[in-house]
This record gives C-alpha cells, structure tokens and sequence, in this order.
C-alpha cells in the first residue's frame, strides 16, 4: 500500500477498509483481556458507541467481561450505570474488582418499558457518563438509532443485553457469548470498521 | 539633594491654588457628589393595569395603534373627572382633568374605566422588584415613578445609554410607556420625568439650565404658592433662578427655597430603598380554565421569570419549587421539583418540570397557578473555564454540575427512590442491605457473584440434587457463612458455586439445618 493512500486512511478513521487487519488507533476502552482487545477494531470497547451483548443464559461471566473497563472507567471519575437491572449488583464482588462504586448508579425500578430508552438517552448523551448498562426486553431500530446517536453525542459507552440476536441495529459492536468447558466464547458477529468474525475464548 | 527638595517643594506650592480652583467648582454644601439618581416614569401606568388584566396571559402586546381609546377616571369633588387616557384617546383631544360629558362628546364610544389604585399600586412594587435587578437602590415614588440610584450600576451595563435602553425595552416588553430622566439630584430626575422630558444631566452644574424650561406650575407645592408666583410674574423655572433666593424665602415661604435646594442636589435627600420580599408566593391567573398541562407550561416559565430575579436579588439560588394548580370545587393540585445543586436557572426547573407534568392527568380545569419558592440558600456561579472544554474532556466541576442535572431529570421521571449507589453489607450475610461501609469485606474472602437476589430462591430437587434449567454440578469446596447470632438473624449456612449444563455459574446454598434444601442467592455473571 502506498504511504499517500494510508495518510488517508488514518486521516478518516470511519471509512471501512474491507477485509483488513482492524487497526489498532488505540481509541478504544481496553477490556481488560489482550485476546479480545487484539480482535477488536481500535484495541478495546468503540468509546462512543453502542455494545449488543447477546446471551441465552446469564451467569456465564456476562458482566465480568465488563468490570475492567468499569473499573477503568470509573477510576476516571466517569459514571456507571445500570439501568432497570434484573437483580442487584453485589457491591463487595465490584469492588473487588476495582470498581469504585462511588461512581455507581443503579436506576430502577421503571414503572414502564419506554422509560428504559429514556433514561439511557439521557444517560448516554452526558458527558459524566462512562459506561450505561441495559437490559431492554424490546428495542425497535429507531429507539436504538436515537440510543447510538446519544452515545456518540456524550462520548460515552452503551451495552445491551439481549436473550436473542436482535439482527439488523444500528450499534457498533455486537458480541454473542457463549460458555465452554468452563471458559467464555466471544464470538464477534459484527464489529463496525472490520470484516472480521473472529471467535476468541477467554478464561473465566 | 537638597536642591532637589526645594524644587519639589516649590512645584507642589505651584499646584496648589489649581487644587483650590477645583474645590469652588464643586458646590457648597453639596453631597456624595458620585450619586446618579434615575426617574423612571410611567405615565400611562393607571391605563395600562386596567389593561393588563384584559389581556390573556402570554399574548404579546398589541401595537399602540390597533388600541381602544380608554380613560380613567376619578372622583373629585364628588365629580368624576378623567384622570389618565390612553393614547389613543389623548390624540383625540381628551386630557386629564375634564369632565366625562366633554370626553364623551369629543370621543363618543371611549371606554371608561374606574381607577384602581390598588392595582397600579401592587403593579408598581413589582416594577420595583424587577428594577431590582440594575440596582439595590430603588425607591418608589408613588403613584407612578422609581428613583433608582445607578452609579454603580453604569460599569456593568456599558454606561448610562446602555442602561436607558434596556430598562425601556424591559418595561415595553411589559407593556409600559415611560419616561426616563436621569441627574445628581433625585427630587430633580422626578420632576423632568413626570414631565416627560428624557434627559441625561451628569454634573450638578447643568442641572440649572436643564431645569429652566419647565414651567413653575408642574412644581409639586401647594397650589396658592403656584398662583402667588404666577402673580409676580414667574412661568418657568429660569425666571425663578433670577430671583434672589433671601427675598424668595420671604415672599413665599422656606417650603419653595427648601424644595429649590434639593432640586439642585445642595441638600442631601436619603431615599428608602425598596427591599425585595422575604417569602415569593406568586400568583397567575389563567386566561381560561384548562386540562392540558403543556398549557400550563407558559404560566409556569412566567412565574420561573419571576423566581430567577427574586433570587438574583437576593443572591440566592434554591433547591426546589413547587407550583399549586388551582380549580374551580376540588382543592389545588400540587407539583413539586427539586434539584440536587443549589441553582437560579429557571430554565433548569423548567426541563424537569416538563417531565413531572407528563403523567399527571387533570380531573379539573385549572384556574390559576402559585409559584412558591422553596428557601433560599447561597449560591456559587457555575465555574466556567476560559477555554472551551473538549466534549469528552469537560472541567471535573462542570461535569459535576451536568451530572447533578441529568440525576435529577431521572429522578423527576422515575421517582427519588428509584436512584441507588451500591452499598456494601455491614457483614457476611448477602441480604442484609445496609448503606454502611465496611472493613469487614474488603478482607480477601472466595469468590463473589456480580447479581444479587433480593431474596433467596427456592431451587427444586430431582434425585436429592439441586435443579436449575438442569441438574447442578458443584465446583470447588462450599463455604460456610455463620454470623449474625447477635441480632436473631444468625445464619450458618454452606455456600456453593454451581454450574447447571448451559454454563451459567450459579451460588447457591443450604441451611445447615435443612440440609435438603437449597435456595439460589446470585448468579456470577
């Protein structure tokens, strides 16, 4: 490749390179695990961007691969966020992780299923906000867009969870999960920036 | 050295009689000599209140053309004589003092109205109180004038023009004619606005030939004094500055002198400043009834108006507002906001007071809406840096501030208790929730699941094993937890980490005492 055409590619870092190597620009949030941070386009977590999280069955380390970036995130003095979670987050087992829960916030319960992308918008669009976490039982593409737009507008990052391949959206990343042999299986169903559908196993 | 000193000395005999010149020029007897007294005058106030309670709430003023002639009258003498006409009616020749058949046949379909002092009275404190904010000097002159004491004042707003505009927009904006007269001398600056003259006079000195073209009679003393000067020749106030002052003082009392010295700054004149109230209740009427909460909104940023410049007087900010929507049969519905940060910015209580309307459904029509402000507290300015502030990178403290807003819209929507930080237990048992920190846990204790049940739950059995989505396999040794035989919640149970044949690692446990039981506490997700 000639150096004229990679000045222009590192100029515009949103134009898609086909089936390259992603690149590593070092503008992602690192996970915290060097095998999902290699796989990754920009070396971590798309700051600014929307994660969908894809798991049939909770408790298989789901969150676990989140609480580095939280930590890190949080250490920052940025927020973190869940929104309407299904249980409660066990304080000593973050901190432990190195969360600092100071930073923090559990909201919920919400009286009804719109309040969930009302709160994550706002919450997104803060610049305060490192990290929101959601577990939306329904998201139509619209109400995903306005979410995906809203992260980008605070710098911040947002996961869902979902039981099922939601399929067409709009989020940057999309990973599904899945447990074996006592390991985790991130398989990368979409990354934007990157072709590639990598698989990689992390240790629990 | 010493000739050095001599020639200092010699200079500084020189410049003294130049210092002495400039002490003739200032008048005797004349005070703080910085103060500039400004008269704001409206002449139009009795017709303009009676007006104002016509018009519906929101609605920009009309242009002056497009208005029904109206006059106000008065009872004097037990005849009603017109007291004010709006300017419409005043174009046609209707002026204050004539009987209502002369108007009447001049104008034959003017309105006529009584003239309600009480309003015009209630209007003009709250004059006071919004022209608070150019000044804390500000004294009512009723019925109808505010002398404001501005020196200090001209740095901020870029000079005495600047500030003349501004107030003039302020009030047109609210629908007042006036007249704005500004001089040293407060007694001075009333009477060349009552009179309708716009004049600036910086320096005590001009103020005589400013004052000369008025007449005598526009002078507020008793009118046998008025005529007796008439008498002997006097029209304006320039014959009168002829007179020699002792021989005045004889012929028509001390009260004419006394007043011409203040009307020329040379006797001090303390003003009472009009303090703003302790306590904002603030009330708006609705033009008509309503259900629709949206339409409230416009009522509600009117009294936030108000709300922001009773705390900027005050230099306070508050934490909360709460507003009484009133009916017509049912007692008032109220809707109260807080923030979490001191503030001042109306349109901060706003925003969440749009999404606190949202819900609530109206049974009955709304008539009016209170404004009470919660207490004021002090209030720091919000910082801001000298450079911009990258989006991603923003001042920690401007972070703070942005956060603190976005927290209370969610708690607006969501309710104050649906906002929580994790907090750790005070001991082992994973269900006592308790916000106190703890030493405890940060022991290095096995590992711990990331959910929580609130409760524990129950797992079924099949073949004396535990089941979830499957039969449970145990990993590791289990962990026993006793504590809490202090305060008749002890426990002693064994904990285990399970995995079911999805993968999903599961803590689970049994009480010692029913050992065939077992209940799922969290998952390690």
């Amino acid at each position: 490749m000639n150096t004229k055409l990679e000045e222009i590619l590192k100029e515009h870092p949103t134009l898609w390179h086909g089936q390259g190597i992603p690149r590593h620009d070092g503008k992602g949030i690192p996970t915290g695990f060097q095998g999902l941070d290699a796989v990754l386009p920009g070396g971590g977590w798309p700051p600014g961007a929307l994660v969908d999280i894809v798991t049939a069955h909770r408790g298989i380390g789901e969150l676990g691969i989140l609480l580095p970036a939280m930590a890190r995130l949080c250490g920052s003095g940025l927020q973190a966020v869940w929104i309407d979670p299904s249980f409660i987050p066990y304080a000593p087992t973050l901190r432990q992780a190195g969360v600092n829960t100071h930073h923090v916030l559990i909201v919920g319960p919400c009286r009804s299923e719109g309040d969930i992308p009302w709160c994550m918008e706002k919450i997104l669009r803060s610049a305060s906000c490192g990290m929101a976490m959601a577990w939306p039982r329904q998201l139509d593409f619209r109400a995903t867009r306005r979410l995906q737009l809203a992260a980008e507008a605070g710098g911040s990052l947002g996961f869902l969870f979902h039981a099922t391949d939601p399929g067409n959206s709009p989020t940057a990343l999309r990973i599904c999960l899945s447990p074996r042999d006592g390991a985790l299986v991130v398989r990368i169903a979409k990354a934007r920036g990157t072709l590639g559908r990598t698989v990689v196993e992390l240790p629990r | 050295m010493s000739q050095l000193a001599t020639a200092h000395a010699v200079a500084s005999v020189n410049i003294a009689p130049s210092v002495g010149r400039d002490d003739r020029i200032r008048l005797p007897g004349c005070h703080a000599p910085g103060l500039l007294w400004l008269c704001l005058h409206l002449p139009d106030l009795a017709v303009e209140v009676l007006r104002h309670t016509d018009r519906p709430a929101g609605s920009s003023p009309r242009s002056r053309g497009e208005e029904s002639p109206l006059s106000v009258v008065q009872d004097e003498k037990g005849r009603p004589l017109i007291y004010r006409s709006s300017v419409t009616a005043a174009a046609s020749g209707i002026v204050p003092g004539m009987t209502l058949t002369s108007a009447l046949a001049l104008y034959p379909t003017l309105e006529i109205r009584n003239r309600d002092i009480g309003l015009e009275h209630s209007r003009l404190l709250k004059l006071a109180n919004l022209a608070n904010r150019f000044t804390p000097i500000v004294s009512r002159e009723p019925p109808d004038s505010l002398l404001l004491e501005v020196s200090g004042s001209l740095r901020l707003f870029g000079g005495i023009h600047p500030l003349r505009i501004r107030i003039r927009d302020d009030l047109s904006r609210l629908g007042h004619r006036s007249c704005i007269a500004v001089t040293p001398a407060p007694a001075a600056s009333l009477l060349l606005a009552t009179n309708e003259r716009d004049t600036v006079v910086h320096r005590l000195e001009a103020l005589r030939s400013a004052l000369g073209p008025l007449p005598v009679t526009a002078l507020p003393l008793p009118q046998d004094t008025l005529t007796r000067l008439g008498h002997a020749g006097v029209r304006t106030l320039r014959d009168l500055w002829r007179l020699p002052r002792d021989g005045l003082a004889l012929r028509f009392g001390p009260e004419l002198t006394s007043y011409m010295s203040r009307l020329m700054g040379l006797t001090p004149e303390p003003r009472r400043s009009s303090t703003p109230p302790e306590k904002l209740l603030s009330t708006r009427e609705l033009p008509t009834g309503t259900v629709e909460t949206g339409r409230l909104l416009p009522v509600m940023e009117a009294l936030l108006d108000e709300l922001g410049n009773w705390l900027r007087i005050r230099d306070a900010g508050t934490r909360s507002v709460r507003f009484f929507l009133h009916h017509q049969h049912r007692p008032a519905t109220t809707v109260a906001v807080g923030t979490r940060l001191v503030t001042r910015d109306a349109s901060r209580f706003l925003r969440l007071l749009a999404e606190r309307l949202k819900p609530i459904r109206l049974s009955e029509p709304v008539t009016s809406v209170t404004l009470a402000a919660g207490t004021p507290q002090a209030w720091v300015p919000e910082h801001r840096s000298l450079f911009p502030a990258r989006q991603n990178f923003p001042d920690p403290e401007n972070r703070e501030n942005e956060w603190a807003e976005v927290v209370d819209q969610l708690a607006t929507r969501l309710g104050a208790e649906a906002l929580r930080r994790p907090a750790s237990p005070r001991d082992h048992r994973p269900e006592v929730k308790n916000t106190m920190e703890d030493r405890v846990m940060t022991e290095n204790h096995p590992e711990r699941p990331i959910w929580v049940l609130p409760r524990a739950l129950p797992l079924k059995c099949r073949h004396g094993k535990p089941w979830l989505d499957g039969r449970l396999s145990f990993a590791g040794k289990p962990e026993r937890i006793e504590t809490g035989w202090w305060d008749g919640g002890d426990i002693c149970r064994d904990y285990h980490v399970a995995t079911n044949p999805h993968g999903s690692r599961l803590w689970i446990y049994r009480d010692a005492d029913t050992p065939g039981r077992w209940l799922l506490q969290g998952y390690f997700a």
